[in-house]
């Protein structure tokens, strides 16, 4: 009896271990995609279908600590554009009728890139994983991820996730919705924003529609502290956010 | 109206940062297709009315942001059957959102929406949309000066519109004091608005946004007005020659008016969406006041050919009183239904609008095509029911439109 107990003990604690583990290795990985806790990053989404550009469009992003993010649509087809993303609560604001509109997280994902990623930038807050196993991806030796969303409101709520066992490093996940379909593989890009070695572009390949790929690339990504009244939905109809 | 913009040259001044001004331009062509409805009971032919068809419309809409000063010029033109044409140079918005004293300030003329809903928006106190437009415009703003305070969780905004202005020939130019209340109750979002002028005396109404899950939403909106305004025709309750030498039409206030609205979506994670409201406007015509207006064109027009009774007198009344068909909403009660699709490129939506009082029908059907900066809409609108609702009586029973937008910068 006392050594069944014993084992069970070591099994738990192990377990104990390799959670805080992994919430480590997303903590890092997290910090190869943010440079601090408030920050605005500046991002350029390009759409391909069959290899052929279709489409380019801009976007301001603001996020504060407490999964608060602000995405401002920089477009000339999108210009006064605004999302607010709030825990798992989201509110968009458009040109047209300058009122800002409670909106439901299926509401969330229309559009052709989703606000999900280019709002979400981490992964730590939002999921729980368990550590699959080990695979080389392009050549790089990666351990595999998988993690599941302990929030509402997420865009995926499963992802696959392969960090590169030397640093962390993001280098590819497949992103999967609530039905439980592989909806996006990612592939990150690892590069140089201003004197810092950091995810430079992210690579979507939608595995629904095949023939479309998204490139999300960083533009510009600095520490920037906002005030909170500007996560707040109804200063969306105030215009006074500097770039 | 140009004094406030004069105003705030001063502040666009201060305000200049060239590095930091941003700029945008959207250019629109919308040729469109009217077919008129001679079956209309306010039908006047063209060469008494002199109506013209707009045949298209061209937009150049001019957006600028530097340091909290934001403005939006339009300029528009619009070309009539006969090769007429017009132009307008609309300055929508320029105002100034700014801190004094730590305090969130905005000066200046801009759009102020604070409606709940799609088809309607009883709560748009300090301006409101016309959201029978096949295609909207962009909306003029309201010169104002406003008060915005931030909590965690809410919100108040305190707004003087209209200033320097009194009691003046629209509503919308009437001088008000306006307040609005947000907080976010968890999934629902609350907001209360109140609004006090001298001619509406005071308008306090409440609304309601709640998402369920990560589908489904519902909305709801109510606005008690203690005045009112609707435009009488009181040759509807007069017997003997039913003609008027002058405009026959005045305007009547009345007490204790509600608008209120329900409604819901679904979204569906593909891209589908259905939208169902249902609303009630004590502002918009009764049936019975409609019959009335019908059966009075009716008799005006038994007049024509008469002796002694000019045909322009006849028309010109009937055509003063199809002015009962520029309301906001045209019967009391109204439903909407509407089901869209959000695709990659593609992006349709179908609605109906019903009057189930007359079982007038608005239908209308929109295409969407985006390519990088180029956006293609064609919208097909028919007016139907039977031949007394009220929605056959508009000047038009079909109306075709195609846009080409075009985002220069």
């Amino acid at each position: 009896m006392f050594k069944r107990v014993l084992i069970c003990w070591l099994l738990t604690s192990q377990m104990a271990v390799a959670d805080d583990e992994i919430a480590n290795w997303l903590r890092q990985a997290d910090g190869f995609r943010l440079p601090g806790d408030e920050v605005q990053v500046e991002t350029e989404i390009r759409l391909f279908k069959k290899g052929e550009l279709e489409k380019t469009r801009e976007y301001t992003v603001f996020t504060k600590p407490g999964r608060r993010s602000l995405v401002l649509f920089r477009s000339p087809n999108e210009a006064g554009q605004k999302m607010l993303l709030l825990d798992d609560k989201f509110w968009i604001i458009l040109p047209s009728s300058r009122r800002p509109v409670r909106i439901t997280a299926s509401q969330k994902l229309l559009g052709e890139a989703s606000s999900g990623d280019i709002a979400t930038l981490t992964w730590s807050e939002d999921y729980n994983g368990i550590l699959k196993g080990e695979e080389e991806v392009d050549g790089v030796p990666c351990r595999v991820l998988e993690l599941h969303a302990t929030r509402k409101g997420v865009t995926y709520e499963a992802i696959e996730l392969y960090l590169a066992q030397q640093d962390n490093r993001p280098v590819m996940a497949n992103l999967f919705v609530a039905s439980g379909k592989l909806a996006k593989v990612a592939h990150f890009e690892m590069g140089e924003l201003n004197g810092r070695r950091q995810v430079v572009a992210m690579k979507l390949v939608d595995r629904i529609q095949t023939a479309r790929i998204t490139e999300i690339r960083y533009l510009d990504m600095h520490p920037h502290a906002t005030p909170d009244k500007l996560y707040n939905p109804a200063y969306l109809i105030r215009n006074d956010i500097s770039r | 109206m140009t004094r406030y913009p004069l105003a705030l040259l001063p502040c666009l001044l201060c305000c200049w940062h060239p590095a930091t001004a941003e700029w945008n331009a959207q250019l629109r062509l919308m040729p469109e297709y009217h077919r008129v409805n001679k079956e209309s009971a306010f039908f006047v032919p063209t060469e008494i009315s002199g109506f013209e068809k707009r045949e298209s419309r061209q937009e150049l809409e001019l957006g600028y942001r530097n340091g909290g000063v934001n403005g939006q010029l339009l300029l528009r033109n619009e070309a009539y059957s006969g090769g007429r044409s017009q132009n307008h140079t609309l300055l929508n918005e320029l105002y100034w959102d700014t801190q004094v004293l730590e305090q969130e300030i905005t000066l200046g003329k801009k759009v102020m929406g604070w409606g709940v809903g799609f088809g309607f928006r009883p709560l748009d106190v300090i301006q409101r949309e016309d959201r029978r437009r096949l295609y909207p415009v962009p909306q003029e703003g309201i010169p104002l000066l406003a008060w915005q305070g931030f909590s965690d969780t809410g919100a108040a905004t305190l707004v003087f519109a209209n200033p320097t202005h009194g009691e003046e020939e629209q509503i919308r130019e009437d001088a008000s004091l306006a307040l609005k209340v947000y907080r976010i109750a968890g999934e629902a979002d609350l907001h209360g608005v109140a609004r006090l002028s001298k001619r509406q005396q005071w308008e306090i109404g409440a609304g309601i946004s709640r998402v369920l899950d990560d589908r489904f939403e519902w909305h709801g909106s109510l606005l008690y007005q203690r005045h009112y305004q609707r435009l009488i025709n009181p040759l509807t309750e007069r017997g003997g020659i039913p003609l008027a030498t002058s405009d026959p039409l005045r305007m009547e206030t009345s007490h204790d008016g509600i608008k209120a609205l329900i409604g819901g979506s679904f979204t569906a994670p593909d891209g589908w969406s259905l939208l169902g409201e249902a609303w009630y406007d004590d502002q918009a015509y009764s049936r019975d006041e409609w019959k009335s207006l019908f059966a009075l064109s009716g008799r005006q027009r038994a007049l024509l050919g008469q002796a002694g009774i000019p045909d322009e007198a006849v028309y010109s009344n009937i055509a003063a009183s199809s002015r009962y068909l520029q309301g906001e909403n045209l019967l009391r009660w109204n439903g909407l239904a509407r089901l869209a699709y959000e695709g990659e490129r593609f992006k349709p939506y179908l609605d109906l609008l019903y009057t189930p009082e007359d079982n007038g029908r608005v239908l209308t059907l929109n295409l969407e095509y985006e390519y990088d900066r180029h956006r293609f809409d064609f919208a097909l609108r028919h007016y139907g029911g039977p031949a007394n609702a009220v929605y056959r009586q508009l000047p038009e029973q079909w109306v075709a439109l195609l846009v080409w937008q075009w985002g220069i910068k």
